[in-house]
């Protein structure tokens, strides 16, 4: 199946990807529990999207419609980089629209444009492992799991109130999956966790350099971990896009000047593009 | 008044044994532990107290014989052929385990109040409010200034952090507290403090107490019955004053008559 | 009197050492001790020092095993007694006064004669209370009270040492040279507390050289002699 370049489809081989698939269900069939998988060398270093990239290439077919963001954007460097990758190495169409893809592989941000069934969003994780800063052995960790013993999480929580008044960890924000694996979400921020719960697309998870794939189902319970007296919530900074409009979306903080200038902008390109062409449409209307 | 009811003991312990593989470790130690009873284990560097300890605290698996435990709901199991989870959930709620080290039984990273409430939260409590209320309630206990809840350990003395590290461990109210040396290394005066401390928690409470030391004025303050260990073995055993007031084995003699009185 | 059952039998109490540190040296100290003590009664025990009164008390007490013979207090044979069957007749049955206090730092003077108490089971106010109580009748000064007794001089000590053994009531008491320490008019005190005592039906063994002490609270003597040394 190799295109003129020499590459297979989607740049891994099919045995590869047969492995990957192994390792997608039995994440899916044990919902955040982080399966194990021979992560491969691929034509860029760790911590650039290894996971997210071989985990996108074993789900891709000839049909599929492509769309990678990075931070929300569709148009920086690495989401250019991985999309034209693509493009090339499996020929397959590739979209800026949320609603056209059938594949969204993403950093750090989910669409903001619900999701459906027919989706699939692939995450880039860099440290699967939610005890990691806690726990540093990888032993433990995996006893910890096994027993479903997640109390030094809490105590993590009780710590940040204790210090800051509040929790205060605004990504990466720890879940209970399906009522039972302590996941990490990978670095997206608290605002999109509601998101994880209940969504209809199938959400799967790649860590390249730590070589951990892991999955949440459509329609899987998702719970934020706080206290009774300290409810999960998210935050937002009460002003609206200064392109769109939108106050509700999840916005970028850019610096205009250096006279303390600034503005708030959706994080989500297509989003934010799509609002605006509507007030446009309607204008012309 | 004659002898309690016939109680069932807390612990069993049955010709436990532990060959580090060098010819050394624990033999044919047998004894049993009822609830109230405080157990002091003494002898030397190298007698096996310590090895002893850590077996019955689950860091060591036995070679042979076994451990048996009573728990809450009157259940016998053996420590050591149970499962891992209910190891684990056993040893964050009726056991206890207070090192030599407070550092060795302490999260150095975490705040005073987070150290004391990890048992609670790590068994399901979510209320950050009551776990902070229950840290406070037990700093004050082993008179740790309540204002200190936030700190970290690092920032305690040794005898504050040992006391810490007692919190830790009865906050979840256990019934059996393993202890390794729990004065070792602290000043005089600290150490009196402690001690003063335990044996008013141990009478409180009514724990029941294993405690290792080297110090026979400590056993003699805490402990109702002492067994003498030597070369990995129990050479005598009995109520604390037998077996230092009227002590049988050669070796218990000596050790009796080696201490120095202030 | 004969009907009652004696709260304290002994029959034929031996009891030896052996000093290992001095090649396996042997010291017979009890030789075939007969005793029954009767509720209310009071049995000094006579003889010249070393004879073995010190020894026959603890042996009593469970502090010293024995060789052989039994030693029955209220049911139970303290010679082949478990610990725990002890240490309840400890907490119990028998009560010892010592010579001298065995010093605790950082405990008051008040926590160490409530002891007892707490441990029957008295809250905190009324085991504390029945100690003032104790404690004012000894003569020990109330400024005393909440201080250890570890700069306390030795009449002081003792007195101390005899409140914790009279704050709560026992079947047996054990007394080992309670006056030694102190001047008439406390000892006139304790002896007002062993009356007492015996008039609740304590039964009392006690060491006291004293004579005039010993003519007042005695209702019997045992003599003891030395006891011949096994070759």
């Amino acid at each position: 199946m190799s295109n003129e370049n020499g590459y297979n489809f989607a740049y891994l081989d099919e045995q590869t990807k047969r492995m990957i698939r192994r390792a997608l269900l039995k994440a899916v069939a044990v919902p955040g529990y982080q399966v194990p998988f021979a992560s491969r060398e691929m034509p860029l270093p760790y911590g650039w999207g290894t996971g997210g990239i071989q985990v996108t290439a074993s789900v891709l077919g000839p049909d599929d419609v492509l769309k990678v963001i990075d931070q929300g954007a569709d148009d920086t460097t690495n989401a250019v980089s991985i999309r034209r990758f693509f493009a090339r190495t499996a020929g397959v169409a590739t979209t800026t629209r949320t609603e056209e893809a059938t594949v969204i592989q993403t950093r750090h941000r989910i669409p903001e444009t619900p999701l459906s069934e027919d989706q699939i969003l692939v995450y880039q994780v860099p440290i699967p492992e939610p005890l990691r800063w806690l726990e540093p052995r990888e032993t433990e960790t995996r006893m910890l799991h096994a027993l479903g013993d997640y109390g030094v999480m809490q105590v993590e929580l009780y710590e940040d109130i204790a210090t800051h008044g509040r929790i205060k960890r605004s990504y990466d924000y720890p879940v209970e999956v399906a009522g039972r694996y302590l996941t990490a979400p990978s670095p997206i921020p608290k605002f999109d966790n509601p998101k994880l719960a209940d969504c209809p697309a199938l959400q799967l998870f790649g860590a390249g350099r730590e070589k951990r794939i892991y999955a949440i189902p459509p329609h899987t319970p998702v719970r934020s971990l706080d206290f009774e007296d300290y409810p999960f919530a998210i935050e937002h900074p009460g002003v609206a896009c200064a392109l769109c409009g939108d106050s509700t979306s999840y916005l970028d903080e850019i610096v205009t000047d250096d006279r303390g200038g600034r503005m708030f902008v959706c994080s989500d390109t297509d989003h934010c593009g799509k609002r605006r062409d509507e007030d446009r449409n309607d204008a012309a209307a | 008044m004659t002898p309690p009811p016939d109680e069932a003991p807390l612990l069993t312990v049955e010709n436990l044994a532990y060959d580090y593989g060098n010819g050394r470790g624990v033999a044919g130690v047998d004894f049993r532990l009822w609830p109230g009873e405080v157990l002091g284990v003494v002898g030397e560097s190298g007698s096996g107290k310590t090895t002893l300890l850590k077996l019955l605290g689950g860091q060591l698996v036995p070679s042979g014989g076994r451990i048996l435990y009573r728990t809450a709901a009157g259940e016998v199991v053996d420590l050591h052929d149970l499962p891992e989870g209910k190891r684990r959930l056993l040893a964050r709620t009726e056991l206890g385990f207070v090192h030599q080290n407070p550092r060795d039984g302490l999260r150095l990273a975490v705040s005073a109040g987070g150290n004391v409430g990890e048992r609670l939260m790590a068994t399901g409590a979510r209320h950050y409010g009551r776990i902070r209320a229950a840290a406070e309630d037990w700093l004050g206990r082993v008179e740790i200034e309540q204002g200190r809840i936030d700190d970290i350990p690092a920032t305690f003395s040794g005898g504050m952090q040992q006391r810490l590290q007692i919190a830790r461990n009865l906050v979840s109210g256990p019934r059996l507290v393993l202890m390794d040396e729990p004065t070792g290394g602290l000043d005089v005066s600290v150490q009196a403090r402690l001690l003063d401390l335990l044996r008013g928690l141990v009478a409180d409470l009514g724990l029941t107490v294993v405690i290792v030391t080297h110090d026979l004025g400590v056993a003699r303050l805490l402990a109702d019955r002492l067994m003498v260990m030597q070369g990995g073995r129990v050479i005598e055993e009995g109520l604390t004053d037998q077996v230092l007031d009227d002590p049988q084995a050669p070796y218990t003699q000596l050790l009796v008559s080696s201490v120095l009185a202030a | 009197m004969s009907t009652m059952k004696p709260i304290l039998s002994l029959r034929g109490v031996t009891k030896h050492f052996t000093q290992h540190l001095r090649g396996g040296l042997r010291l017979d100290v009890l030789a075939g001790v007969d005793l029954d003590v009767f509720p209310g009664d009071c049995v000094v025990l006579d003889g010249p020092s070393g004879v073995g009164k010190s020894s026959l008390l603890k042996a009593i007490y469970g502090t010293y095993r024995v060789d052989g013979g039994s030693i029955m207090v209220a049911g139970t044979d303290v010679a082949t007694a478990e610990p725990r069957a002890i240490l309840a007749l400890r907490r119990a049955v028998i009560g010892h006064v010592s010579q001298f206090l065995r010093v605790v730092p950082r405990v008051s003077a008040l926590d160490i004669v409530a002891a007892p108490a707490r441990g029957r089971g008295l809250d905190r106010a009324a085991a504390e209370a029945r100690a003032a109580d104790l404690l004012r009748r000894l003569q020990l000064p109330e400024k005393l009270w909440s201080l250890p007794p570890a700069t306390f001089s030795g009449g002081e000590q003792q007195r101390v040492n005899i409140a914790r053994g009279f704050v709560v009531d026992w079947p047996l008491m054990l007394l080992d040279e309670p006056t030694a320490s102190l001047d008439g008019a406390n000892a006139a005190i304790v002896a007002g507390l062993i009356d007492e005592a015996r008039a609740k039906g304590t039964a009392m063994v006690a060491i006291c050289h004293d004579p005039a002490m010993r003519a007042r609270i005695a209702t019997r003597l045992l003599p003891m002699t030395r006891v011949e040394q096994a070759a």
